[in-house]
């Protein structure tokens, strides 16, 4: 699997510990990325906690997670403290169709409500701060890009930030410093700081940093408080371009290569000597992987002719290719169009994108000759042999095309002819995206791109008949992109013993925070609270509205609290004293009949006696 | 589509500005208005806005509709009035949009307080009544916020409409000039994916003698089969594929935009990938469609025709991949046109079966829906033979 030793349970405890790692992601899906660094990490005798801020199951990624945790005792997966309010539930928050009924409004001094109101502000100044980048000249074309930064904010902050943006470079500078500032004004996170001296490490890691409105750099601050150094894993090449920016510069930056290098320190401000260049780790299985079959077995299983030789279309995601079925099948039918035996010949292989695979459903290949989709949609890339199956996939094509994936790095690193076609439906993710110019690169790119499918088919039937010039561009690519210390040199190591040397160093010294931010943060929470307010991205007027109908609804309570408070207390006692004064009536009455009764007798007995008297008299 | 009734020397007629800034379908909207000139027996003028005002639909005149094109000081009035009813139109339709997104907001802010557990159980009662009572206003009022729904049944009739002599003569120029061949028999195609399915389809109309001539917006590449010329890789005038479209004997089409301009041109229309068939249901007698195939994209499973035309399928289309139509459906598709447009095709029991139930549950759509049928009439076209077999 490489050329650094295997981590085993048994033989870890008989290392003593060289250091304490934690390693903040934001899910599991990016433990793909450092799966053997992280193993080579531990054989080398660092404890490693890997913390998740989501825990997310998309594409058995939780699976991915609890594997790696089993690999080594010295390796440990959990749960980073939970944000009084993440991202996700900023952005759910700005759902404008949903109808789901509220919790009880907190009140204005309640802790929670007000670590609330600084999360929300927090993650509308990142916000911002990512939109405003895609303003830079660098980013002129990068159309797309910008209009997805933009849906992440809450709709009153774009035409803001769009009309100081255009201005001219010095009001985005301007407004980058005052963003910068306002983001600094989120008070520390007492759950982070409380969770880093907990698990005490040397070195805190955190990848990817990046993402839209990221709240990952309240891990480096707590870690400036607290003392302990940081670095930022730059995870995938398309990272430091097409995401959000760093936005508080951690001690170190981890990235593959000189061009990614050079984005760090030109894009996002990052100083070079902080710069850390070791090769991309997760790529070195790729170099030492052999074959999991013969190429009769592998055309066998996915219905291709093993006599043929045949190319391999990769998939690429939604972002890049959210239709790209129509445009496959335009691509099949002007290679089969192609007048050439070659072309005749060919074989074809789709291997959708695990992340967009769904639309390939629609892919009708019934009346398709030695045409294939493999593996089938559904398939779980968790799967023990789904990467092995992929580099099959790569290994017996003749070649590769797709229009812009990681996948064709992979088949650079397999030796293959890797092709692309600029398409008008994929100019937003070609010409649109800055890593794209990676792969394309009249130097050091290994993609052969084409303006017109015609143009495409010749270039493809030309590297099949003759692939030697396509594999010394892979290897010049992958000597630049993927392994800048040589061809031969695994980055994995490299990665490993520029860990342990930061991990060494000695711990930056403790940074409180200054006093004026501790000054003006009271008063700013007004701030917090109006950006907690506006997340909710509604019209202004409701805002306006809202404690209007608030009161309306509590002067509502008011009949309602009285008739309640009636019926439980009032209502009860009157009725008890009524029942109370209708009983001595009753029983006052009875009494009286019963006296009046036994009175009747004697007064009828002495009216009796009186009137015979009286008749006797008169006789 | 604001249609203005006014009059010209005391002759009445009907004003309207169709176009791209309307935000309605230029054709359908031309069509609408002459078929309403026509029944109603007046004259008909046309405002075309600036962005639409070269289109060559625009020329096209009729003998039994009298078009006044009103120059000067009346030309200006009638474009005043149109405007003014046309702002207040759309002032209404704002005004209840608003309302809508009023009443959709108090819902929103009474359930916050409806899940308030300090107030007492009694009043959170009351509030969601009232709650329920603004949602049920906002829908009402998004209703009212409907396009207006097409004149189906005006428009199941031809327009005969016909070119000017020097429209006419440019597109005579430009077909020379693009090797279109204007005496034989045409059949117009515009396709943009999977042109290969086209193949058996363009084999058979070749040999039955026709000009296969592609037109349209460019795109999905050339097609390079014999017998057939394609526009399509060529710069040439709008008016060559009006010309080509009003001389077909009918046209083999993929967009709305196209079916909808063959009403104009009273050309036989088959629609081919449809995806949506309450959208695309032929209005004319002389017309046919075919459905792509809807396929769940969560499991994978093919609706059936007659599935595709469930509530569920419709309203979220985005749920669903289309499968285009294979070759040998598309070739089966076009010798039933060809049957139509030889005046020798009769419905079968199952398309007007298909035709009965599409009535049925189109009448289900929200009532702020377009495509609901008109008084019961959503078209007297049919789904294809090949597809409609299987309708139970």
């Amino acid at each position: 699997m490489g050329d650094w030793p295997a981590c085993r349970p048994t033989t870890c405890h008989e290392i003593e510990t060289v250091s304490r790692i934690l390693f903040v992601m934001l899910h599991p899906g990016f433990v793909r990325y450092y799966d053997d660094a992280l193993q080579a990490l531990a054989a080398a005798g660092h404890q490693i906690h890997v913390a998740f801020e989501v825990s997310r199951t998309k594409l058995g990624e939780d699976v991915t997670a609890q594997r790696l945790a089993s690999m080594s005792d010295r390796i440990t997966c959990g749960p980073a403290p939970t944000r009084a309010e993440s991202v996700r539930t900023f952005l759910a928050r700005s759902d404008r169709t949903a109808t789901r009924s509220g919790g009880a409004a907190r009140r204005w001094r309640d802790p929670e409500a007000r670590a609330e109101a600084w999360e929300s502000f927090g993650t509308t100044v990142r916000l911002a701060l990512d939109y405003l980048r895609y303003f830079e000249p660098a980013f002129e074309h990068a159309t797309a890009l910008r209009a997805r930064a933009e849906k992440r904010l809450p709709r009153v902050y774009p035409p803001m930030v769009r009309g100081v943006a255009r201005m001219g470079s010095a009001a985005r500078a301007a407004l980058s410093r005052l963003l910068l500032q306002l983001e600094s004004l989120a008070p520390p996170n007492a759950a982070i700081d409380a969770f880093i001296r907990e698990q005490a490490p040397d070195l805190l890691l955190v990848t990817p940093l990046i993402e839209l409105g990221s709240q990952q750099v309240d891990y480096i601050k707590s870690a400036r408080r607290v003392g302990v150094r940081t670095a930022l894993c730059v995870a995938s090449w398309d990272n430091l371009t097409s995401k959000g920016l760093i936005r508080v510069v951690p001690d170190r930056v981890i990235v593959w290569n000189e061009q990614q290098k050079s984005e760090a320190v030109t894009l996002h401000g990052v100083a070079p000597e902080q710069v850390m260049v070791t090769g991309a780790q997760l790529f070195d299985k790729w170099f030492t992987a052999t074959p999991s079959r013969t190429r009769e077995s592998f055309c066998r299983r996915v219905g291709l002719d093993s006599d043929r030789p045949f190319v391999l279309y990769v998939g690429s995601s939604m972002f890049i290719a959210p239709d790209e079925v129509p445009f496959a099948e335009r691509w099949l039918s002007s290679l089969r169009r192609a007048e050439s035996s070659t072309s005749a010949r060919l074989g074809v292989l789709f291997r959708p994108h695990p992340a967009n695979a769904d639309q390939w459903r629609a892919l009708d290949l019934a009346s398709e000759e030695g045409v294939a989709l493999w593996p089938p949609i559904g398939t779980d890339p968790t799967a023990a042999d789904f990467r092995s199956d992929f580099f099959d996939s790569l290994f017996y094509s003749a070649a590769i095309v797709g229009i812009n994936t990681s996948a064709q790095i992979e088949a650079a690193i397999v030796g293959r002819p890797v092709l692309t076609i600029r398409a008008s439906e994929f100019a937003h993710a070609q010409q649109g995206t800055l890593h794209f110019r990676h792969l394309v690169g009249a130097q050091d790119g290994c993609v052969i791109e084409a303006h017109t499918l015609d143009e495409h088919v010749g270039q493809l039937l030309a590297a099949v008949g003759d692939p030697a010039p396509s594999i010394e561009r892979d290897r010049r690519f992958v000597a630049s992109f993927i392994r800048p210390r040589g061809v031969d040199v695994p980055a994995v190591p490299v990665f490993v013993e520029s860990i342990s040397a930061l991990a060494r160093e000695r711990p930056p010294a403790v940074r409180p925070e200054s006093w004026w931010l501790r000054a003006t943060r009271p008063p700013a929470i007004v701030l917090a609270r109006l950006a907690h307010v506006l997340a909710e991205d509604r019209p202004l007027w409701i805002l306006a509205l809202r404690p209007v109908i608030t009161a309306a609804v509590w002067i509502a309570w008011i009949p309602f609290r009285i008739a309640g408070a009636w019926h439980d207390h009032g209502y009860l006692r009157v009725k008890r004293l009524l029942r109370a004064t209708q009983r001595a009536w009753y029983e006052s009455t009875q009494v009286l009949r019963h006296r009046a009764h036994r009175a009747r007798k004697p007064i009828l007995s002495l009216v009796r006696s009186a009137a015979r008297r009286l008749a006797g008299k008169n006789a | 589509m604001t249609i203005v009734e006014s009059h010209v020397d005391g002759h009445p007629i009907l004003v309207s500005c169709p176009g791209v800034s309307t935000g309605g379908s230029i054709p359908l909207d031309v069509a609408e208005l002459l078929a309403r000139a026509r029944q109603r027996g007046v004259a008909v003028c046309l405002l075309p806005d600036s962005i639409a005002a070269d289109h060559p639909l625009f020329a096209l005149r009729s003998e039994r509709i009298v078009r006044v094109d009103p120059a000067g000081a009346r030309g200006r009035w009638l474009r005043a009035r149109w405007w003014i009813s046309a702002v207040l139109a759309r002032a209404v339709i704002r005004a209840n949009a608003s309302a809508a997104v009023f009443w959709r907001e108090i819902y929103r802010e009474l359930r916050r307080h409806i899940g308030d557990e300090r107030l007492p159980y009694a009043l959170r009662t009351r509030l969601r009544t009232i709650a329920d009572r603004s949602m049920e206003r906002s829908t009402h009022a998004t209703g009212r916020v409907s396009p207006d729904i097409r004149a189906r049944r005006l428009l199941r009739e031809p327009l005969n409409l016909r070119m000017p002599a020097s429209l006419e003569r440019t597109a005579r120029d430009e077909a020379t000039r693009c090797g279109v061949s204007l005496d034989r028999p045409i059949v117009a195609l515009e396709f943009r994916s999977r042109l290969e399915s086209l193949g058996p389809a363009i084999d058979r109309l070749v040999r039955d003698g026709y000009a296969v001539v592609r037109i349209g917006p460019p795109g999905g590449g050339p097609l390079d089969l014999a017998g057939v010329v394609d526009l399509t890789t060529t710069e040439h005038a709008d008016a060559l594929d009006l010309n080509i479209l009003m001389r077909a004997k009918c046209l083999v089409c993929e967009s709305p935009t196209a079916q909808q301009i063959a009403y104009l041109t009273d050309t036989p229309c088959i629609r081919l990938n449809v995806v949506d068939p309450y959208e695309a249901y032929p209005l004319r007698a002389d017309g046919l469609f075919t459905l792509a195939t809807p396929v769940e994209l969560n499991t994978g499973r093919e609706l059936s025709v007659e599935e595709g035309l469930a509530p569920e399928h419709v309203r979220h289309l985005d749920r669903f991949a289309h499968r285009p139509n294979r070759s040998s459906d598309v070739l089966a598709a076009v010798e039933e046109m060809l049957e139509i447009v030889n005046g020798a095709h009769v419905d079968t029991v199952r398309q007007a079966r298909y035709r009965a139930r599409i009535v049925e549950t189109a009448q289900t759509l929200p009532s702020n829906d377009h495509r609901r049928p008109d008084d019961g009439f959503i078209g007297d076209g049919r789904l294809a033979r090949v597809q409609a077999d299987h309708v139970s």
